[in-house]
């Protein structure tokens, strides 16, 4: 069933220069996080979403510091080898300093046009309506002047229908996944919801279909297995769902910017687009990199792992997103005072030994199981 | 076949221990593992057979631990090296709270409760600094024997620093001072105290309980001891031989688990 999942992930230049051609759209790369793919299928676009590879680093260490996280090093990478042609522009958010300054370094080495959607830090609901007025008419004249195409109230809502209808499909498989722990495989999973990244949208709502489809059929499998719940920026490295597969450990939920944070978002509202872009952009999950001061993380973390049912929390750190990195230590204090077990393993997207990640979730496994 | 065995494949060492039914320590080896971590395994297990005088089929049950523990041909199963050095530790010493291990190529610390369950750890693994490898490379790069740095270091006339964290520019440093003419002595001290900054660090990460443990190969240097039992600010016990505690801890656990 997942087959046609693995094939993309597999195969993802050849995923996209296939359905670029068949699209006949210009691909635009959409960098982390929360960039409203609807808007570029309204314009006309083909959105691919970029959350990072695992190219071996070298010439981007020439633009960034060792110390930025591995999803800007190995994007920027990348555009600089050349892996990159077939993206025609790049669509950015304003998630975090170092995507903030990586569109700067693109604006200065690479001759792709770019937008960004600038996310307001501001406390109220008007102040971030009033600030995002400005932002989304230059992010939808950007749009337009890269694909020559206008985006109308008629395209937005067929573009919001259908990103709505991938959200909602994907939360289908997330409850499955919650309620049948076991009947998929965790590396399944991740491939299923990475294969969404590069696919026009049409296709893997219909993948998707299929899959949900099948999965109906089966009951939950027996056996207990322990539940964890992840919570981090990126949910790559990919491979490492393997080991949690090897030890029989279920993910039953998750708290990935690319996982939970982005499939929760329901279907934007396009009849006052400023409204529906502060609602996408700061409900319902809370994010490390969104500051909502109503959106608190840890009641919703805690609430999160017992509607779950997870024995434990296991923090995803992806090397060195600082906004993760800052929270991490509140959340698992505020984690172990609730009496759930927490934990935090750091990851890169370049690794390719996984002997001390192994090691260190075989440790929080064997703690959890007493 | 009333004996129980654990081998601990790390990246420097392989480490056997045989117990018996009580629990009792009938043999243990250690082996430089080499460039064969399988053969490594095999060879520490019947070099400890062999001092026990017996054969494998005295054996009922073999657990593995470290990072080639899935290699290891004779093993039923495996644990973590965090369980078993919690579990190796609390055999020696029944009110520990905190262990340190700092092996060959990452360092540990753990927080232990009960029964010497593991509660919480944090580890080194990306990097040799603080580790037996830092202290092999500046064995190297002084010319002097690796378990003679030690007693050099606490003989130490002159208070120098290394500040650097990673091993690498650490051996500059040393060989910097080499070059100024610095005392061997002061330089193998400076080095422990390299070593204990780091593993500060890190234990203070899980909390340092009254009772500290060390295992693993660094805790055979005194100095390194010393220096980190300061830092830390409590006594920090090692035991006899600091080595075979993640190996004990995979046989204790083969003994365990032999009953269930």
């Amino acid at each position: 069933m997942f087959k046609p999942f693995h094939e993309v992930v597999s195969n993802v230049s050849k995923t996209i220069l296939k359905h670029e051609k068949e699209l006949g759209c210009p691909v635009i790369g959409v960098m982390p996080a929360y960039f409203p793919m609807e808007l570029i299928d309204a314009a006309g676009g083909y959105p691919v979403q970029l959350w990072g590879n695992n190219l071996p680093l070298g010439k981007s260490d020439a633009h960034l510091q060792t110390y930025c996280c591995s999803v800007a090093r190995s994007v920027l990478e990348l555009e600089l080898i050349g892996g990159a042609k077939m993206v025609k522009a790049y669509a950015f958010t304003s998630l975090c300093d170092t995507l903030i300054n990586l569109r700067e370094i693109y604006r200065r080495l690479f001759p792709k046009p770019t937008v960004e959607l600038s996310i307001p830090f501001t406390q109220t609901v008007e102040a971030r309506r009033t600030y995002l007025k400005s932002v989304i008419r230059s992010v939808v004249k950007g749009l337009e002047e890269i694909t020559g195409q206008r985006i109308t109230p008629d395209s937005l809502a067929e573009a919001a229908h259908l990103h709505g209808r991938t959200r909602a499909l994907q939360r289908k498989l997330y409850e499955i996944r919650r309620e049948k722990p076991g009947l998929m495989k965790n590396h399944d999973f991740y491939t299923a919801t990475k294969a969404g990244f590069f696919l026009p949208a049409a296709l893997y709502n219909e993948m998707l279909e299929d899959l949900l489809e099948g999965l109906d059929k089966f009951p939950a499998p027996e056996g207990k297995g322990l539940k964890l719940l992840l919570s981090g920026l990126v949910f790559d490295p990919i491979e490492i769902y393997k080991i949690f597969d090897e030890l029989g450990v279920h993910i039953v939920d998750d708290d990935f910017a690319n996982g939970w944070r982005t499939v929760s978002k329901e279907e934007l509202q396009v009849e006052n687009l400023v409204q529906g872009i502060t609602e996408f952009l700061f409900n319902p999950a809370p994010c490390c990199c969104v500051y909502n001061p109503d959106n608190d993380r840890h009641p919703y973390l805690v609430d999160k792992v017992k509607k779950a049912g997870a024995d434990g929390v296991l923090f995803w750190y992806t090397k060195f997103c600082e906004p993760d990195a800052f929270d991490r230590p509140q959340l698992i204090n505020r984690l172990k005072e609730m009496d759930i077990l927490a934990a935090s393993i750091e990851v890169e997207l370049s690794m390719t030994s996984f002997d001390a990640v192994k090691t260190r979730i075989s440790a929080f496994c064997e703690i959890a199981e007493g | 076949m009333s004996y129980y065995a654990g081998i601990d494949v790390g990246s420097l060492t392989a480490e056997a221990v045989l117990i018996d039914k009580d629990r009792n320590i009938a043999a243990y080896a250690i082996l430089p593992t080499g460039n064969n971590s399988q053969k490594a395994g095999t060879d520490a297990f019947r070099t400890a057979l062999g001092q026990a005088g017996l054969a494998e089929a005295d054996v009922s049950r073999v657990f593995s631990t470290g990072y080639s523990r899935a290699r290891v041909l004779q093993a039923e199963d495996s644990k973590t090296e965090i369980a078993c050095h919690a579990k190796g530790a609390f055999y020696f010493f029944p009110h520990v709270g905190t262990i340190i291990d700092i092996g060959g190529q990452d360092s540990k610390a753990i927080l232990v409760g009960k029964e010497g369950r593991v509660i919480n750890f944090a580890m080194n693994d990306k990097c040799a600094a603080g580790t037996g490898r830092f202290l092999e490379v500046m064995a190297g790069a002084l010319d002097v024997p690796l378990d003679k740095m030690d007693d050099l270091a606490l003989g130490s006339k002159e208070e120098l620093t290394i500040s650097s964290t990673c091993t690498v520019f650490a051996e500059s440093e040393v060989v910097s001072l080499i070059s100024q003419g610095k005392a061997p002595a002061d330089i193998c001290l400076a080095v422990s105290r390299a070593i204990a900054r780091r593993t500060a660090g890190l234990v203070t990460r899980v909390g340092v309980a009254d009772s500290l443990v060390m295992t693993g190969g660094v805790a055979k240097n005194r100095a390194v001891v010393k220096i980190l039992s300061k830092d830390v600010g409590h006594l920090i016990k090692v035991p006899k031989e600091p080595q075979i505690i993640g190996a004990l801890g995979a046989a204790l656990f083969a003994r365990e688990e032999n009953g269930r």
